[in-house]
């Protein structure tokens, strides 16, 4: 059976996170994938982790947070786990995007830009769990 | 990340280059933020070099292009590619902000 399948535990802090993209990027690299590929996985990687790390626990402790990297022959998934808050990035309602400079918010662009990029992302709360699941296809529909 | 200003006339051309994510947008946000507290009031970011962008480099985006407004001034985005100008066409900030195809036209608009 093919090794398509990527296991890490990461720590949620900022330097924890910079160190599991570039073991992530790592693995990549010598794939040769498209670019769009490898950018919509970095933004999932980030903008997904810096959520959780930033948003996922109240209290001020390092949790654990579980990344699956799933390599198949036309597409890659990227599982997270973490025992945070309840918290559907699903639900997340967009941007509006008709609104002038002056009036844009700063934040709160980040799920909504996976969620665009990606080309499929499902979430589920199993018991104390969020688990999330992002894919992104080598080639566009 | 590479951040750099050359001034054109009365335009400050910054060219940022490489990787503005999480861990490097605090260091793009503050040299932009020296520069318009140094009198910097037309300014265009030249970003033929990026090559990846996140939802906290775009909050940096944001966040100087008002600054540059509220003091009467511009902030304008040139030159993006591939990738990079895919996230500003999603995430609506091509709409809010000037983009141009080149550094010379972004000049030109005055």
């Amino acid at each position: 059976m093919m090794n398509n399948r990527h296991n890490f535990t990461m720590k949620t802090t900022r330097k924890a996170l910079t160190d599991l993209v570039g073991r992530i990027n790592a693995l990549l690299e010598p794939r040769d994938l498209p670019d769009r590929v490898t950018y919509v996985v970095n933004l999932v990687l980030e903008e997904i982790l810096t959520n959780i790390v930033k948003y996922g626990f109240d209290d001020d402790h390092v949790h654990d947070v579980e990344v699956t990297l799933i390599l198949d022959p036309d597409e890659i998934s990227i599982e997270f786990e973490d025992r945070g808050k309840q918290f559907d990035p699903l639900s997340v309602s967009p941007p509006p995007l008709d609104e002038s400079l002056m009036d844009m918010e700063p934040g709160g662009r980040g799920i909504h830009l996976v969620r665009t990029m990606a080309n499929s992302m499902t979430y589920r709360r199993d018991r104390d769990k969020n688990i999330l699941t992002v894919s992104v296809r080598h080639r566009e529909q | 990340m590479n951040i750099t200003l050359t001034r054109t006339g009365d335009a400050a051309v910054i060219a940022v280059q490489g990787r503005v994510d999480t861990l490097s947008a605090p260091t793009v946000e503050q040299k932009l933020t020296q520069w318009l507290d140094e009198g910097e009031t037309r300014m265009i970011l030249d970003l033929s070099e990026l090559e990846y962008i996140s939802s906290a480099g775009l909050r940096t985006v944001l966040v100087i292009g008002k600054k540059a407004k509220a003091n009467g001034g511009s902030l304008c985005c040139c030159a993006l590619r591939g990738m990079v100008r895919k996230v500003f066409d999603v995430s609506g900030f091509s709409l809010v902000l000037p983009v141009y195809n080149t550094v010379d036209e972004a000049l030109a608009a005055g």
